[in-house]
């Protein structure tokens, strides 16, 4: 019974995506800018 | 530290007046949850990684773009954009998820129930949620039609009969209902997969 369990374990693993994925996300946030003209949004990445 | 123990409803609202850290609280708050997610469905922590950013990626453009509507179920909608990106990535990769077997008899392969897990059903509630609001959007003659033939199983001759049409304009108002729904469906970018 023990080793079905062990086998299984994987699935229900808990991780966290990393630091540098975190920050990557958050400097995409303070990058993105959105310009809108007429009935279109253009999406700018100001760096 | 009020952000930290601020409503999710709260911190969308600041960081769509542009607070970058509601966002940063956000990410945080639901980093686990979500990675144990997207790890328990592709099983490789590189793939979960690039998921998860993708999956937020969605998300701060969707919100950058006051496209966001769905206030107090922000975890279940990060869930389903995340499920979605990881059916595009066995799409992509052209496999399915590997389950590891040992050579032994292994108890779980018959003792699921069938019925769906938390995330599944979440999703689920969702998509009829989203499935009854655009029903609700076409005209009421095709709306019963639709109701009648997919919710009650009525055969197009009792449909007919109950609302008083001959059976050919009631096969035209489905026709009609389909050929909408699809078309709303796509000018909203809804996927309706679980």
């Amino acid at each position: 019974m023990e080793k079905v369990y062990s086998e299984q374990a994987k699935t229900c693993e808990v991780i966290q995506a990393g630091k540098a994925t975190v920050d990557r996300l958050l400097q995409f946030s303070r990058t993105l800018h959105l310009v809108e003209y007429k009935d279109f949004t253009f999406e700018a990445n100001l760096n | 530290m009020e952000l930290l123990q601020a409503k999710d409803a709260t911190l969308i609202q600041k960081y769509t007046q542009g607070d970058e850290r509601a966002l940063e609280v956000l990410i945080n708050r639901y980093n686990t949850r979500l990675s144990s997610f997207i790890y328990s469905k592709v099983f490789d922590k590189e793939i979960t990684e690039d998921i998860f950013q993708d999956t937020f990626v969605k998300v701060i453009r969707t919100l950058k773009r006051g496209k966001y509507n769905e206030e107090g179920k922000f975890l279940p909608w990060v869930i389903r954009i995340a499920h979605n990106l990881i059916i595009d990535h066995f799409r992509k990769s052209n496999r399915m998820p590997r389950y590891e077997m040992g050579e032994e008899y292994s108890l779980f392969s018959i003792m699921q129930d069938g019925s769906l897990n938390a995330e599944h059903q979440l999703i689920q509630d969702q998509i009829t949620e989203d499935l009854a609001s655009l029903i609700r959007q076409l005209p009421e003659d095709q709306q019963k039609v639709l109701q009648m033939r997919m919710y009650q199983e009525m055969s197009f001759k009792e449909i007919a009969e109950r609302t008083g049409v001959s059976i050919n304009t009631a096969l035209g108002r489905m026709r009609y209902a389909l050929i909408n729904l699809r078309r709303l469906i796509e000018e909203h970018s809804i996927v309706l997969t679980n």
